[in-house]
């Protein structure tokens, strides 16, 4: 469904944040992209749905360059962004304006949505809501395209703590084999249950992209009271409850993925994660 | 084509700027229609009402330069840039938008406010107080109300070159990211200061010598009236079918 191909990007031409990256995405997963601030996250999202150009490479949505911004590929994908700009309508007319743009868009399924999320009276103005409002408005409205690829950029960003969980709650709602949905985010706790694969990207390249069954195949998260007991430890973290590690999964034994703590291993030891997951 | 080029997709993303605009345009609306109301009512008598009056025009330019207006906005831009309608489809309802709906309701409104007005100041001077107050004064003396009958060469000449300036400001819209109105009018000014340096240095070297006199015309031979009108029909045309494309293909072009 995704398919960037030896991709090259920067704001300039002397400063590239992607270099000759590739990375092909498979429906029926909702990816978590992770990076630290700047890594191109949100400009990854961007080269996506057509609205930043590769210098060099392309990317391929549905078979056809991004940059194009077909209408058939648009119908079909959905970028819902950090900050959404709130237009001067009622849910109602937002609905009615920009629904029939997605043929697969389902009234029912907004209003279970937004009931969800417990907002109530579709004549709100979406401008004059709050911050938080807002956005549960848009991602009821992203849901209920039916859309094939759903991206989303810090969706949990202003939401309170009882709407992270409805978030969560209405997201595995929407998931399916034929949907591919990307979330960008720095609050992987938030997402943590919903994630079933990952995408890092550090120092302009995609450093993991696999899915959690396959990284837990590979890694071994383990909390210890002695480091010695790990011995060949790729990354540990010290805390009041123990030792955190991460290892190599030699002996294949069932583990439960730490994204903070995957994400930090990959960062203080790329060359080793990127040689697990024969990325080299 | 087919797959860049829909009507039933064209129709919907009229309706959702028309939907997204319309208190927008209701308020310009009010504004314009109470301006030349002001207008009929103090303004001395016309003699007759001109359709594609002054504050038409600029408001239509205005409007114009301000199209895309969101594409200063990163998430404006996005909203916009991601609506599933091809670059094509857009650029032509932006400019139906304004060639037609912009142009035609401009018209409409500052006709009924300025009737409004001149009813108004009628209504007024027929009070008895009112008429001794103002007598003798020309704002003031009743009028019978009139519309100037429209000359089609006339009309279809100012439509014309109201059509090229929109295009340009269209295209100046899309162009500048920030400011987009002043900075399409100073390039508007540099260019028309550009055209005067070439013809007095380069046609008038050709013509007359040195000389601080506009004299392009003297450098080709008179024309009849016929050719002039097709000349500038066509050059017009010409003009304005270029910053539409220029709008599309900058617009194709637009990242956010």
């Amino acid at each position: 469904m995704i398919h960037l191909n030896n991709v090259t990007f920067g704001y300039t031409k002397r400063t590239p944040i992607f270099k000759n990256m590739n990375l092909e995405l498979t429906n029926g997963h909702i990816y978590g992209l992770l990076g630290k601030n700047g890594a191109g996250k949100t400009t990854l999202m961007k080269m996506m749905c057509g609205l930043r150009f590769a210098q060099e490479g392309t990317v391929e949505m549905f078979g056809e360059p991004a940059q194009w911004r077909h209408p058939q590929m648009l119908q079909d994908l959905y970028y819902l962004g950090e900050e959404m700009a709130a237009p001067d309508l009622s849910i109602r007319d937002f609905v009615s304006a920009y629904a029939p743009f997605y043929p697969n868009f389902s009234q029912e399924q907004m209003n279970a949505y937004l009931e969800q999320f417990e907002m109530e009276g579709l004549t709100q103005h979406i401008s004059k809501m709050s911050h938080g409002q807002k956005k549960k408005v848009f991602i009821s409205f992203a849901l209920a395209t039916n859309v094939k690829i759903l991206l989303m950029d810090e969706p949990t960003n202003g939401l309170d703590i009882p709407s992270k969980s409805m978030f969560r709650k209405v997201m595995a709602m929407a998931a399916d084999e034929e949907r591919l949905f990307i979330i960008s985010t720095h609050q992987v706790r938030d997402l943590h249950s919903l994630i079933d694969a990952i995408i890092i990207l550090d120092g302009g390249e995609i450093v993991v992209a696999e899915p959690v069954d396959a990284i837990t195949d590979k890694l071994l998260f383990k909390v210890v009271n002695d480091l010695a007991e790990v011995p060949d430890a790729i990354y540990s973290e010290d805390t009041l409850r123990g030792i955190y590690t991460v290892s190599e999964n030699h002996t294949h034994e069932d583990s439960k993925l730490d994204i903070e703590l995957f994400f930090n291993a990959v960062l203080c030891n790329k060359g080793k994660i990127k040689e697990i997951f024969n990325n080299l | 084509m087919e797959k860049m080029f829909s009507k039933d997709r064209m129709l919907l993303f009229a309706r959702s700027i028309w939907l997204q605009n319309r208190s927008k345009d209701w308020r310009l609306a009010i504004v314009i229609a109470a301006v030349m109301a002001f207008f009929g009512l103090v303004s001395p008598l016309y003699g007759s009402y001109d359709f594609l009056s002054l504050p038409v025009k600029v408001i239509l330019v205005i409007l114009a330069g301000t199209t895309f207006k969101m594409l200063g906005n990163p998430s404006r831009a996005i909203s916009f840039l991601t609506i599933p309608a091809s670059t094509a489809e857009k650029t032509a309802v932006i400019i139906l938008y304004l060639q037609v709906y912009y142009l035609v309701g401009m018209c409409v409104v500052s006709f009924v406010g300025y009737y409004v007005g001149q009813l108004l100041h009628n209504l007024l001077l027929a009070l008895p107080f009112v008429n001794e107050f103002f007598n003798g004064a020309d704002s003031f003396t009743a009028h019978q109300f009139s519309v100037a009958s429209v000359s089609f060469p006339e009309f279809g000449n100012t439509l014309m070159t109201l059509s090229v300036f929109i295009s340009i400001f269209l295209f100046g819209s899309v162009y500048f990211r920030k400011n987009a109105l002043l900075k399409t009018v100073l390039s508007i000014c540099a260019f028309l200061f550009a055209l005067f340096l070439i013809d007095v240095f380069v046609f008038g070297i050709a013509t007359t010598g040195f000389g601080c006199t506009f004299s392009t015309s003297k450098a080709f031979p008179e024309l009849t009236p016929w050719a002039q009108d097709v000349i500038s029909y066509g050059l017009r045309t010409v003009v304005v079918l270029f910053f539409w494309f220029m709008t599309y293909l900058r617009l194709r072009e637009t990242e956010a």
